[in-house]
């Protein structure tokens, strides 16, 4: 698996890990922007809320495949060590919000009034798990 | 101002998320600079260094603990 993951890479997965981690987090951030338009907190002339829900919904698939990938490549190249044990249960949590709340937005309707506590949780785990590893990468160079 | 036909619209944030996507791959990808000629051997060697140093500090403390027990 390892080797898999440098492969793809072309050996540099921190790097890669970094980017798509960094893409996920930003499209977070606008998917915040958009929700609120889509429940009608904020109404701007140019875009309805059915609109901004619909691309909610099309960018929210993106950040789960770019999770899933990240997730999948830090787990098989870095595994788990003691130095990481924030990023590592954050991104753990982080999968599982995430899991949950694609189960009540596919299967389990009634329960649509936890979405936006669900989503605010995907965000906030979203956001430190980046911190805690692409962030930190990024701002002092150190994976 | 009249808002603009659903699929426009939907288009349009669309193509903000796009222009986000590549705005933070070039910010990202400046911060990070050249990779392309990354020694693999090298950063090999750096990983291998890292296990190892993983593998002595879990010793250490295991070491710790059965002195200390």
């Amino acid at each position: 698996m390892e080797q898999l993951v440098e492969d793809i890479a072309r050996g540099n997965v921190t790097e890669v890990k970094a980017v798509l981690a960094s893409i996920a987090a930003a499209l977070a951030v606008y998917q915040l922007i958009l929700i609120v338009v889509g429940y009608g907190k904020v109404r701007p002339p140019f875009l309805s809320a059915g609109a901004a829900a619909w691309t909610h919904r099309a960018s929210g698939d993106a950040i789960v495949v770019l999770v899933v990938a990240v997730g999948l490549g830090c787990l098989g190249y870095f595994g788990l060590d003691d130095d990481g044990a924030v990023h590592a249960i954050t991104g753990a949590a982080l999968v599982v919000v995430l899991a949950a709340k694609i189960a009540v937005l596919r299967w389990f309707h009634g329960l649509g009034r936890f979405l936006p506590v669900l989503g605010t949780l995907v965000f906030l785990l979203l956001a430190v798990t980046w911190l805690t590893s692409a962030g930190h990468f990024l701002a002092t160079g150190e994976s | 101002m009249r808002r603009p036909p659903a699929a426009v619209q939907m288009l349009g944030s669309l193509l903000v998320a796009l222009a986000i996507v590549l705005v933070v791959v070039a910010v990202v990808s400046a911060r990070l600079g050249p990779g392309g000629g990354v020694d693999r051997e090298d950063r090999a060697k750096e990983r291998q260094q890292q296990r190892e140093d993983v593998l002595k500090e879990r010793e250490k403390r295991l070491k710790d603990l059965r002195d200390d027990g």
